[in-house]
């Protein structure tokens, strides 16, 4: 098999370009570098000082990162292991075989990369890096007598790169759900103060996390029915178009000081997200008490009232969460009220009419519900995200009658209202992923959801009404299905039990590591290691420039020697595998090209042969170098 | 009229390097699966490198194809010396082939073989090239003398990528000869036993029985330098059946020895001694008598002796 040196440093360069991609300030980084720019010369001087003692270094590199920053996570640790594996391969020779093995360190290497919470690399460089693989792991095979130019070889590999791409891209065009966001990258709620058309199915494309509730084992897991996450509360009608009061006035707050005791009413549960910058936290329908930690830090929730909680500033948060299953009873203030029963102006004639049919039989706002869903469940009103141009509520009612939850319950809110019941829209998510052995429900961007609120002046509490489920009954029963798993399908079951475990594994040992890391042993270790480190530095550094100093002639020589094979690599002289010095020396000599070459081969030859193999030395080592000097002239020429 | 591509069975398993490639692909979609920050890069990461493998493993098998053994030859081996397979190998492809091994195959059915037996029989081909053919020296290592058959050849590569090995088979027929290894005593050990004989060793003249023009290996010995210098041909003097210098040996002359193997090995020695000194020979075996002017025969017959052939 061939053996193919020349990519040797293209791979150490890729490999210093991933190692500062994955942790450019790390002391490894620099353990990594050197090694790999010692690399040369410790091949060289493979007699004197081997590589094992670069290995070594590495390793040290690598205890000194970890005694110094400690313990990185789980991914990172994976890809600094890949960067010193591949390192040390880098330190002898390359051949197909170990140029293969440094190629795939670089595939971890990357994998980690992309793994950092804001990845330095996009795209282009995922597609460049499976390119290159598919492009040095060609180069590192071809034999030297088949070799080819690189603008050649770059165009061969036209043909792998072309199929690989359109195939890729195919398999995304035709399953875009492989884009999902992962559950580690918190969005937040994604809603706004403004509920337009059009805003919620921006979101409903999107597949990013938002947030995630757990449960803890003997909490009470909410029903299908009862998946609304409350996320913000509009009560300034116009139309389609809905709008957050002013904050001048005031709602009824209803956030408790203290957690209520557990109950039979209560759910109680924590959940992980990021507020972003609504600063508006979405949480169970509808909250008696949050409590809410950044980064091991309290942080106050703003009760903004209506059960809309928010947080200032940004980054990860982490609740504990008590919703109640009671229906929200905090009575409305003068001005909320007057607020919640305020209609568009300019409003259409046949809404009104429309609004009076609806509200003037029944007595109570419960049943005026009952006939609003009756309305829309036999009216022809169809569900579909892309409705196309609505212009207004007249429209949508009495032309379109084709929308989302954004229409219908903008429309509902403004029926009610019509007919005197106070009503507001209330934006948030609905249902979620449920996984039952984590007990976690995983809420995305696309379950984001409106729907209506209406005041029973009789009971005292608000009334949430979902139209939506008038018009798309499956939406709901999806949601059921969601979360009984008994309903899944194998695969389903199968790949997130998977998933699960994976998961479970890491979150176990990555809390092993923090509990080792927090250990007094390690802080009493820590040093020692640090000690130890410098002590087998100073070691290969002494055990190297004594090496260096106590050569012999012979080592000298066979050192120049792998030099001049090197050079000869070059110059498509290499030398052959079980092939002697000597041997290599008499076949380009037979070989050469012109006369001087061969006599000066054959002078390096027994100059050669006169120091590493004479009983007594007949020639010098100057000779020898002198001589390897004009040889490669000659290669050059 | 468009070229139809011939059908050809063409073997593909992953290299060693390609199931790491696959447990490093499986590792990124797992970490994508559970730790994920961005789990878009990685499954497009995953996926691209997935396409890529088939990829890879669709030119390791377009590598090979194309790649015929014609034929196979080989001459006798003494039992332990490693018999030379000349392999004819044709490449009917328009591109060149790069990067592959001309080997025994492997017999999976007895079982994997050990490292050693597996780099001991392969033969490394740079490059085929395109619509050519190209004859290469395997070299099989022997044991036993006998008449084997030529094993079944694969022709197979790990190219372009180094993830998959693909090998093609090919049962190209015919035989090998393992002749017994040439151990012993010398003829003039034989001669002092007083068994064999030097034919007209003391005629002091070989007795020619005529002439024959020149044939590649003939001994320079046989060269009749006087016909040359008068006339510029090269000829070879024939001699006669017991002719000066003509050894006779036969099975009965190693009856000193004991052990049939022994004695085989004893006779081949002979053999090999009379054709180092370019001296003519006859050997007369229970099977028949085999002299210096069919080598082949006399081989095979030793090689055979006491066994179906």
């Amino acid at each position: 098999m061939p053996t193919a040196t020349s990519s040797g440093w293209l791979l150490a360069a890729l490999l210093v370009v991933y190692v500062f991609l994955l942790a450019p300030t790390a002391a490894l980084f620099l353990a990594i570098l050197g090694a790999l720019a010692l690399g040369g010369i410790f091949r060289v001087w493979a007699v004197t000082c081997s590589p094992m003692w670069g290995r070594l270094g590495l390793v040290g590199g690598l205890v000194l990162v970890f005694s110094l920053d400690g313990m990185p996570p789980t991914t990172r640790l994976l890809g600094e292991l890949a960067g010193m594996s591949g390192a040390m391969f880098l330190l002898r020779p390359t051949t197909p075989a170990r140029g293969l093995k440094v190629l795939l360190c670089l595939l971890i290497m990357l994998t980690a990369i992309l793994l950092k919470p804001y990845p330095p690399v996009g795209l282009p460089f995922v597609l460049f890096n499976v390119i290159a693989f598919l492009f040095l792991a060609e180069h590192l095979h071809r034999p030297t007598e088949a070799a080819i130019s690189l603008w050649v070889s770059l165009a061969r590999s036209l043909r792998v790169v072309v199929p690989v791409s359109l195939v890729v891209s195919l398999i995304f065009w035709l399953f875009p759900n492989l884009s999902l966001f992962p559950t580690a990258s918190l969005s937040g709620f994604s809603g706004a103060n403004v509920l337009d058309p059009g805003a919620i199915a921006e979101l409903v494309t999107s597949r990013r996390v938002a947030f995630e509730a757990r449960f803890a084992k003997g909490q009470e897991i909410p029903r299908a029915s009862d998946l609304y996450w409350r996320g913000q509360v509009l009560e300034e009608n116009s139309g389609l178009r809905w709008t957050r009061i002013t904050t001048s006035i005031r709602r009824n707050s209803i956030l408790q000081e203290a957690p209520p005791p557990a109950s039979g009413r209560v759910w109680i549960y924590s959940q992980a997200m990021t507020s972003n910058r609504s600063g508006v936290i979405a949480t169970l329908d509808h909250p008696i008490f949050a409590d809410a930690r950044r980064l091991d830090q309290d942080i106050v929730v703003i009760d903004s009232g209506a059960g809309v909680l928010s947080a200032s500033g940004s980054g990860g948060l982490m609740l504990k969460v008590v919703a109640s299953k009671n229906r929200m009873s905090d009575e409305p203030l003068a001005t909320i009220a007057q607020g919640c029963l305020e209609s568009a102006k300019n409003i259409d004639p046949r809404l009104h009419e429309l609004a009076e049919s609806l509200t003037a039989g029944p007595t109570t706002t419960a049943a005026a519900l009952t006939e609003v869903s009756g309305f829309f469940r036999t009216s022809g009103f169809f569900y579909t995200q892309r409705p196309g141009r609505i212009g207004n509520l007249s429209d949508f009612l009495f032309h379109a009658r084709r929308g989302f939850c954004e229409h219908y319950a903008a429309a509902a809110a403004s029926l009610l209202r019509l007919g005197g019941i106070p009503a507001r829209v209330v934006t948030g998510y609905r249902g979620g992923e449920w996984n039952p052995w984590l007990r976690k429900i995983t809420v995305r961007d696309s379950d984001a959801h409106a729907w209506v609120e209406a005041w029973d002046t009789a009971s005292g509490e608000w009334l949430r009404y979902d139209p939506t489920n008038d018009v798309a009954p499956d939406l709901a029963q999806q949601i059921s299905r969601e979360m009984d798993f008994t309903q899944w399908p194998w695969y389903r079951v199968a790949v997130r039990y998977s998933s699960t475990i994976a998961a479970y594994a890491n979150e176990k040992a990555e809390a092993t590591v923090a509990s080792v890391l927090d250990s007094p042993i390690w802080k009493t270790l820590q040093p020692v290691m640090f000690g130890l480190v410098v002590l087998l530095s100073g070691v290969i550094v002494i055990r190297r420039l004594a090496g260096a100093r106590n050569a012999t002639a012979a080592q000298r020589a066979i050192a120049l020697m792998a030099r001049l094979e090197k050079k000869g690599g070059r110059f498509s002289r290499e030398r052959r595998a079980g092939e002697t010095p000597l041997a290599w020396l008499t076949r380009l000599a037979d070989r050469a090209g012109t006369p001087l070459e061969r006599s000066r081969t054959h002078a390096v030859a027994q100059t050669y042969a006169g120091i590493v193999y004479a009983a007594v030395r007949v020639t010098s080592l100057a000779d020898l170098q002198s001589q390897a000097r004009a040889l490669c002239k000659t290669w050059k020429n | 009229m468009e070229k139809r591509k011939k059908r050809e069975r063409i073997f593909i398993v992953f290299h060693w390097a390609g199931l790491a490639f696959s447990f490093v692909v499986l590792l990124i979609f797992a970490i994508g699966f559970v730790f994920v920050m961005s789990r878009e890069l990685t499954q497009i990461l995953g996926i691209a490198l997935v396409v890529a493998g088939v990829v890879a493993m669709i030119q390791t098998n377009e590598n090979l194809r194309g790649l015929d053994i014609s034929s196979c030859r080989s001459q006798p081996v003494a039992a332990g010396e490693d018999v030379a397979l000349l392999v004819l190998v044709r490449n009917t492809a328009e591109r060149e082939r790069i990067g592959c091994e001309i080997r025994r195959a492997i017999e999976w059915r007895k079982g994997w073989p050990s490292w050693r037996a597996r780099r001991n029989v392969s033969l490394w081909v740079p490059v085929f090239r395109a619509d050519s053919s190209s004859t290469h020296t395997l070299f099989l290592p022997t044991q036993q003398r006998g008449r084997y058959p030529i094993p079944p050849l694969w022709v197979c590569s790990v190219m372009p990528v180094g993830l998959c090995f693909a090998w093609k088979s090919f049962l190209v027929g015919g035989e090998y000869t393992v002749y017994p290894a040439p151990k012993g005593i010398p003829l003039q050990g034989l001669l002092r036993h007083g068994r064999g004989k030097y034919v007209g060793a003391s005629q002091g003249e070989e007795d020619v029985s005529g002439y024959r023009p020149y044939e590649k290996g003939d001994p320079l010995s046989r060269m009749d330098w006087r016909v040359f210098a008068r006339t510029g041909k090269l000829v070879i003097r024939s001699l006669e059946e017991g002719g000066a210098d003509e050894v006779a040996f036969s099975w009965e002359d190693t009856g000193f020895l004991r052990d049939e193997e022994v004695r085989l090995e004893q006779l081949s020695f002979w053999v090999a001694q009379c054709l180092h000194e370019n001296r003519p020979f006859s050997l007369r075996l229970p099977a028949g008598t085999f002299s210096h002017k069919n080598v082949v025969a006399c081989y095979e017959a030793l090689a055979t002796f006491g066994r179906m052939s």
